[in-house]
């Protein structure tokens, strides 16, 4: 049974200008101490479908499908049931951390109030100390980074700070939303190597949720690629990355800096999230559309590696692919 | 921190002795005591001899620095009423004013602060739309109209509560409402605002992705966020205090140095206003101290940044 199996989920904000549908239906599995991948550009979904499945969506959002976390479904949960897995079974570490931090509480403060609300119950023996989870996370100056507000940190300082905090209650899943946006290059790659090592030694789960190909293709397993709401095309991370089928993956790609030629971008503009016109929402930018494109969502083609595409490139100058889908 | 310290001394020094001269000044311009002390009735001669006897026939420069030179001294004049030191005429009123603010102060901050906080909690709820109409009420209405409407309903009409005088503790339950219904409202105001700004912290977001529930989440990272905006109305919540003590006092003729204060300026007993507003001034002098110092104690930015400086 895998950890986390997201079906059919959706979210949508109440605005004044009617409800934004954020999230149109996606199907997500994960499995223990997997870590998955998930791009797109903002306002493709992916940061609201997390938030949804741990219920910090806020009280616009509405949301429908399930989510079983370990077999419980999470959509269905009260709050106050929510809010005790919250830290414990699933925790989220966010985009900016120095924001994301109480400004007037010391990081020692905010580190040990997440071991007691999350590790309370333990004895003493078995309940983290904050020194362990600060090491654990690389901070080696405990006692001068636990009296220390977060004003006086670096941002990496402050993310792995609060990596820590949602380590005090050993979850089996930590949700990284954007975690290396805020930082520099050097220290993007420094956050990214320990969430990896920290996902092998705990045996936990990570969703890296990012815009940035070359953040996922880091350290993730598999890649979940969400384009207008919706997973478009999934799979693991190698695959996708050397023989991309959906032609928004391809988009992608090509517009990666790599050093050779130019960049080139996909035009057009992202789908509006208060746009409800049928068929697959990438169309109106697609080279390779046609008039079915426009009618009918794309059904998930495909096993372990999948995509939402009635044309998906695996013609003959892609034979690898083709093969690959031929044997899956 | 120590030039900061001084610095901060010299300034309120130097606003007290403005405030000294500046109402020593004004109230010999605008009026002459031995007019309204001795009277018109009378010839001029007695007006004369007490101009004389109280030194208001010199110079009014001469004046000034003799009143300095007494101030100087711990001295604050005497009134022109028994010729009673001015101190004395102020400080045995001083109880009466100030145990009417504190019991304002704490009834003002346990209803005006939790309003405000559950007004922002629930925002856009009947809670919410019944918070700001209770509280623009309570600040439309000026401090005179709400105790002559206490008076009317509850003094003169049901017959429940005295009206004047300050001997029992039901004396105070009218002008203590009067006073904290405006501030109150105006605290209310002050507090969901700041709260509604804190709510939105991308921290708050994660207390709760460290498995805080709602409530203990306000209470533990909101509220002290909260409190430092809320700092700054306090200084300014006690000048409308102090103004809303003279008006009230008035109006429930309670025994204070508010009411004290418009019967003095009436009667152009000089050393006694100057002595209400040289306490005044250092009360508020001491206020803003105070909430300096408030700063630094709930916000660590402030205060390391300017203690690095």
């Amino acid at each position: 049974m895998p950890l986390l199996d997201i079906q059919d989920l959706r979210v949508s904000f109440d605005t004044a200008a009617g409800p934004a549908q954020a999230v149109r239906g996606v199907d997500l599995t994960l499995a223990r101490g997997e870590i998955l991948g998930v791009v797109g550009e903002s306002g493709s979904g992916k940061s609201a479908l997390f938030l949804a499945v741990l219920g910090l969506a806020g009280a616009r959002a509405r949301v429908s499908g399930q989510a079983f976390f370990d077999g419980a479904d999470l959509i269905d949960l009260s709050d106050r049931a929510l809010s005790r897995l919250r830290g414990r079974r699933l925790s989220m570490v966010f985009q900016d951390p120095a924001s994301s931090l109480n400004p007037v509480r010391s990081i020692g403060h905010q580190l040990k109030e997440a071991i007691r609300l999350n590790a309370g119950g333990l004895s003493h023996g078995e309940r983290p100390t904050p020194e362990a989870l600060l090491a654990e996370v690389g901070l080696s100056d405990p006692q001068r980074q636990l009296r220390a507000y977060p004003h006086e940190l670096s941002g990496g300082q402050n993310q792995r700070a609060m990596i820590a905090m949602m380590l005090a209650g050993n979850p089996d899943l930590l949700i990284a939303d954007e975690p290396t946006t805020a930082l520099d290059v050097t220290v993007q790659a420094q956050i990214l190597d320990l969430l990896q090592d920290i996902s092998r030694a705990r045996g936990m789960s990570v969703v890296l949720i990012s815009h940035d190909l070359g953040v996922v293709a880091q350290i993730c397993d598999r890649i979940a690629v969400m384009y207008g709401g919706m997973i478009v095309e999934s799979g693991p991370v190698e695959q996708v990355f050397d023989a991309p089928a959906h032609p928004y993956m391809r988009g992608l790609m090509a517009a990666r800096p790599n050093g050779a030629g130019r960049l080139q971008p996909i035009g057009g503009t992202v789908p509006s999230p208060f746009d409800s016109a049928p068929g697959c929402a990438f169309a109106p930018r697609c080279a390779r559309r046609s008039a079915r494109c426009s009618r009918e969502v794309p059904p998930a083609v495909g096993g372990q590696r999948w995509w939402r595409c009635f044309h998906p490139a695996l013609d003959a100058a892609d034979a690898k692919p083709l093969e690959e889908a031929a044997r899956l | 921190m120590l030039v900061f310290a001084l610095r901060k001394v010299f300034r309120a020094l130097l606003t007290v002795m403005l405030l000294v001269t500046f109402t020593f000044f004004i109230l010999r311009l605008t009026g002459d005591p031995a007019t309204s002390m001795v009277g018109l009735d009378v010839p001029p001669e007695a007006r004369e001899a007490f101009r004389v006897k109280w030194g208001l026939d010199r110079p009014l420069w001469t004046q000034y620095l003799i009143y300095l030179e007494q101030l100087a001294q711990g001295d604050f004049g005497r009134s022109f009423v028994g010729a009673r030191p001015a101190w004395d005429v102020v400080a045995e009123r001083l109880p009466k004013t100030l145990s009417l603010m504190g019991a304002t102060t704490l009834v003002t901050l346990l209803i005006g602060i939790p309003l405000g906080v559950i007004a922002a909690v629930r925002r856009g709820t009947w809670v919410d739309r019944l918070a700001i109409g209770v509280s623009v009420a309570g600040l439309s209405l000026p401090n005179f109209v709400v105790g002559i409407l206490l008076i009317l309903l509850f003094g003169v009409g049901l017959m429940w509560l005295p009206t004047t005088g300050s001997d029992t503790a039901w004396h105070f339950i009218l002008p203590v409402v009067t006073m904290a219904t405006s501030e109150a409202a105006v605290f209310a105001r002050f507090a969901r605002s700041a709260m509604l700004d804190v709510l939105n912290q991308p921290y708050m977001r994660t207390a709760a992705a460290k498995g805080r529930d709602r409530a203990s989440a306000v209470v533990w990272h909101a509220l002290p966020n909260a409190a430092i905006p809320l700092v700054t109305v306090v200084a300014l919540y006690l000048g409308r205090l102090i103004v809303g003590a003279v008006v009230t006092e008035n109006v429930f003729a309670w025994p204070g140095v508010g009411s004290l204060l418009v019967l003095s300026v009436e009667h152009r007993d000089l050393a006694v206003v100057q002595t209400i507003v040289i306490l005044v001034g250092i009360t508020m002098v001491a206020a803003n101290l105070t909430v300096d110092i408030a700063y630094r104690w709930l916000d660590p930015r402030t205060a390391r940044r300017e203690g690095a400086g």
